[in-house]
């Protein structure tokens, strides 16, 4: 070790020197304060032993000097004085010295001091290196969970904002979040809501919702069912979490016109159902496991169904709510929850945030809350105008297809050709009409020229089973028979229209006496599709060909 | 399965899903769901349903034939484009279409 001595008196420093070099420590040797803290700042001894009365700057002075150098970091300093009344030793503490040594020196003395203040000097040190360490932690923690914070939230992010069916109310007990509530447009015009609650909450909650959400909009972008979605979710849980995480959950469905809700739920307290005036209507208990618990084959995906009245209510909510305790330690409950709807509060889940907060007092929120509320009237979301950007073809094309027997018995070319003309700029929005079309037009070629089937068949239920059966006999040993379908794209200074012409090697039929189907007739509507959806339709004299123009235009 | 049917947990309502094209294909699948007459309601449910043409309308008036006129059959989350076919048709006369 490193000890620097600094005393005035030539004879005290040799006699320390040689005690302490005896000892193996290296020795320094300074003859004022002055020439100590100049010593100190370039020898950076490991401990001081210093003097106090000395020429040129004192011991006092000396040492804080050396404590502003040192600032947090600990080298102990040892005064070593004659004096011996109380202000004085004070005094020796209070400018920052650590200890003194009365002179005359004991060697024991000095040799225990010293080895005490090394000890404490060794757990400074080690406390400031675990500081330094502790902060660089802390710092990475803080990065990470901002890092953590924004990847949830772009999870989240694709969720709809509240809409004029929904209102909802979300309050994490923690940074992050165990609950998750999620909404998104279904393809018919419906609204999707998932609320689920995993267990614990934190950080580690919060990890499962990133594939919880992943398979919520995989599953509503296509449409899947409520009880399609429950299954996946539920698959996408049980295999990425760990068994004792889970999530209780409800998923919900309603259609456009707010006539109709599905529902699936599974481990959350009992949801709610009230009137348009907020009277509970019906208490609906959660009747499966939480997602995430069965494995796959074992899952039960049967769902609820109600048929509200316009402007019911339902409440889905995490229990959060009902676990909220009191100062006295009770628990808001499922009968103070009920309460709320007994049709005495114009606004009860106003009301419910309102309770729920004066119950709990000023005590920290001990789980996360969220509340949905889902007002079942017609479905009011923003649609984007898809119909501003549309690409407009100019370029005139056709496309001809000569079918032969052989060709006929395969799968139907409808889908072929359908898709060659979607690569047409401006065709694509138009597939699925002129899918319906193409396929009427494909159906009667084949069905009633080609085979040359009757659609009286079609008269009894039994008759259109017929019909298809003798379709498919008298196409599997087909010989012979033409079909030939051309479609020609024809620009003009809107979307351009589509000329579609089908030409079949039938009899034909007697185009004088086409009839319309009523109401009640199951067979003969194709023909009506297509005047409807086409500008018109004509037949050749004998019935053998026809052809449709189909405008495209930009609003269908 | 293009055809599939599930009874909701109550056993009041039947519902009758269908995917990707509904045509002729499916002319038995379809029949089977309905062929046992049950004191349910009945939903169709075309949210997966891609195309439907003529032989699929004829399908659901022999089902509307086959059940009786106060058998409550309700056609859920079709596609615009479906929608408008059905409404072409005259199907809300005759099915409840959401």
């Amino acid at each position: 070790m490193k000890i620097l001595v600094v005393d005035d008196t030539e004879a005290n420093r040799k006699l320390l020197s040689w005690i302490l070099e005896d000892d193996g420590h290296t020795v320094v040797e300074a003859r004022n304060g002055q020439e100590g803290v100049e010593l100190f700042q370039s020898e950076s001894p490991d401990l001081v032993l210093m003097d106090v009365m000395m020429p040129v700057m004192d011991g006092f002075d000396a040492t804080k000097a050396i404590r502003k150098i040192l600032g947090d970091t600990h080298v102990p300093i040892i005064f070593l004085t004659a004096l011996s009344d109380d202000s004085s030793l004070t005094k020796c503490l209070s400018v920052g010295g650590d200890d003194f040594l009365s002179k005359p020196i004991n060697e024991q003395v000095l040799q225990a001091k010293i080895k005490a203040h090394t000890r404490i000097r060794d757990l400074s040190e080690e406390l400031n290196k675990q500081k330094v360490e502790l902060e660089k932690l802390n710092a990475l923690t803080e990065r990470e969970h901002e890092i953590a914070k924004s990847v949830f939230e772009s999870a989240m992010s694709a969720s709809l904002q509240d809409c004029a069916n929904t209102r909802h109310y979300i309050s994490p007990a923690t940074t992050f979040n165990g609950d998750i509530l999620l909404s998104a447009p279904s393809p018919s015009g419906g609204l999707y809501v998932l609320l689920a609650d995993f267990t614990g909450h934190g950080l580690p909650a919060a990890i499962g919702t990133i594939p919880l959400s992943q398979t919520f909009y995989d599953c509503t972008i296509i449409g899947d069912s409520v009880s399609d979605i429950a299954r996946k979710l539920n698959k996408a849980l049980e295999e990425f979490l760990p068994d004792f995480m889970f999530a209780a959950a409800a998923i919900l469905e309603m259609n456009i016109d707010g006539t109709r809700v599905t529902f699936w739920a599974g481990g959350l307290p009992d949801i709610i159902i009230t009137d348009a005036e907020g009277k509970l209507k019906e208490t609906v208990t959660s009747m499966h496991m939480p997602l995430g618990v069965l494995e796959d084959v074992d899952f039960e995906r049967e769902v609820m169904i109600r048929h509200p009245e316009p402007g019911d209510r339902f409440y889905v909510y995490t229990d959060g709510i009902t676990e909220s305790e009191n100062i006295g330690g009770d628990m808001f409950g499922d009968e103070r929850m009920q309460d709320m709807f007994d049709g005495s509060h114009k606004d009860p889940f106003t009301k419910l945030l309102y309770d729920i907060k004066t119950f709990r007092g000023n005590l920290p929120q001990n789980d996360d809350i969220t509340i949905i509320e889902l007002c079942c009237t017609s479905v009011k979301l923003e649609s984007e105008d898809n119909f501003l950007d549309r690409p407009k073809g100019t370029l005139p094309w056709s496309i001809n297809m000569d079918l032969d027997a052989n060709t006929l018995i395969g799968p139907s070319p409808v889908a072929q050709v359908i898709d060659m003309m979607g690569a047409s700029p401006g065709v694509s929005e138009h597939k699925d009409y002129l899918h319906t079309i193409m396929s009427e037009l494909f159906s009667n070629a084949l069905e009633h020229g080609v085979l040359g089937l009757s659609s009286e068949l079609k008269m009894t239920e039994d008759g259109y089973l017929d019909y298809y059966q003798q379709r498919e006999e008298r196409l599997s040993a087909l010989d012979s028979g033409k079909i030939t379908i051309n479609v020609e794209f024809i620009a003009d200074n809107e979307y351009g229209k589509l000329k579609i012409h089908f030409n079949d090697s039938g009899k034909g039929f007697d185009v004088s006496n086409t009839r319309t189907s009523d109401d009640n007739d199951s067979f003969g509507r194709g023909v009506d599709l297509i005047k409807t959806l086409c500008d018109s339709i004509e037949y050749n004299e004998t019935g053998t060909e026809v052809t449709v123009i189909y405008t495209l235009k930009s609003d269908y | 399965m293009p055809v599939e049917s599930a009874l909701s947990s109550d056993k009041s309502e039947l519902t009758i899903s269908i995917a990707g094209r509904f045509d002729f294909e499916l002319v038995q699948d379809f029949r089977a769901t309905y062929a046992e007459k049950q004191n349910v309601r009945y939903t169709i449910d075309m949210r997966a349903t891609e195309h439907m043409d003529s032989s699929a309308l004829g399908m659901l008036l022999n089902m509307r034939k086959t059940l009786g006129e106060s058998t409550k059959i309700s056609i859920v989350n079709c596609r615009p484009q479906i929608k408008k076919i059905l409404t072409i048709s005259r199907f809300d006369k005759k099915f409840n279409i959401e």
